[in-house]
């Protein structure tokens, strides 16, 4: 069955990158002064091969749409950690959650909004 | 990994299941991820597994969190165009936002009385968990406390990002993009991914932006903050 055997393979050729990526950008983040994840310099890495085109996108994309695809199947064993928290989630209940929910729609909004205004002079937007 | 027979079936079962009911019932709070959180805390509740057995068996998803951030390199890569032509907007607003959550979070949270531990534990609330953990233990806040806000604030755009951003006309797609990435990090962008492929390319710009922002300035901003607060 060459097809299977070749599907695996870009699969296995896919994730091998990925993670060469994470692991260099691991072992870059050892090395700075400041603390960055190596998994956001993993990212910067491998989009800079996609971007100097050293590596085809080809070879990543199957890897990747995998990844993103179910990225939220992921959070689901850390965001159950809220059980365990439940007590000083409501004593501290107001300087905690209110000013996380508070802080995080102004920042939504302002962002959301400043980002349009910015925006509308070069896009054509005739009835706004 | 004892445990994995159990978790890591439950987990899938109730991501899978929520995703069906999210596809089916279209309001923002019926989302993959809270209901996926619904199905199984009560089951380990009812059950009475703790929390870290339950953890230990799904450590195989929560270490693909860290190659599913590098995946993102992809969706940026696809928007490269967009990107370069905006790339003054997007660090301004960037900027923009990086402040708003440092500032807003912390005041908020000091004028309700928290204590300076807890201020610090808020402050890096808007970025990825791991960023948000070091800078949180460099300012001497909780880092695990900081990982629950940052989960809140995750959780917050993931679910009612959109409702928010609808009703104040943010139509845009990088606009929308940039405003996710910005207030919710990697969580709000896997689900900004979901709803639209470019939205989900702007967000997790602002995803490694804001960290990097916020990784370099809360240092300078926190003893500025305490400072002003008195």
């Amino acid at each position: 069955m060459p097809a299977v055997l070749s599907a695996c393979w870009r699969y296995v050729r896919a994730f091998a990158i990925i993670y060469a990526a994470l692991y260099a950008g691991i072992g870059i983040s050892s090395l700075l002064p400041i603390t960055i994840p190596g998994s956001i310099i993993g990212m910067l890495l491998l989009f800079l091969l996609l971007a100097l085109h050293i590596l085809p996108v080809e070879w990543v994309k199957p890897g990747c749409h995998l990844l993103i695809r179910y990225m939220a199947l992921l959070f689901v064993p850390i965001s159950v950690g809220v059980m365990s928290y439940t007590d000083i989630l409501t004593a501290q209940f107001g300087p905690i959650v209110v000013s996380c929910i508070v802080s995080t729609f102004m920042v939504l909004l302002i962002v959301g909004l400043s980002a349009e205004r910015l925006q509308r002079p070069r896009e054509e937007k005739p009835h706004d | 990994m004892i445990d994995a027979w159990w978790s890591l079936p439950l987990t899938v079962f109730a991501y899978f299941l929520a995703r069906k009911l999210a596809a089916k019932i279209n309001i923002s709070i019926v989302n993959p991820l809270l209901v996926a959180m619904a199905i199984v805390i009560p089951i380990l509740l009812l059950t009475n597994l703790p929390y870290t057995r339950y953890f230990a068996g799904s450590s195989l998803l929560n270490q693909l969190l860290q190659p599913a951030v590098v995946a993102l390199a992809l969706p940026l890569y696809e928007q490269m165009h967009q990107i370069r032509a905006r790339w003054k907007t997007i660090i301004s607003v960037c900027f923009i936002g990086s402040i708003t959550a440092m500032v807003s979070g912390t005041a908020i949270a000091l004028w309700m009385g928290a204590t300076p531990e807890i201020a610090a534990t808020i402050m890096p609330k808007s970025v990825t968990t791991p960023i948000a953990m070091a800078v949180s233990a460099s300012l001497h806040g909780i880092p695990a406390i900081s990982a629950i806000c940052v989960l809140i604030a995750g959780v917050l755009g993931a679910v009612f990002g959109h409702m928010l951003l609808n009703l104040f006309k943010v139509n845009n797609k990088s606009s929308r993009g940039l405003a996710i990435g910005n207030a919710s990090h990697a969580l709000g962008t896997a689900r900004a991914a979901e709803i639209d492929y470019q939205e989900g390319a702007f967000s997790s710009l602002a995803l490694v932006i804001c960290g990097i922002i916020t990784s370099l300035l809360a240092p300078f901003l926190f003893p500025l903050l305490m400072h002003w607060w008195g």
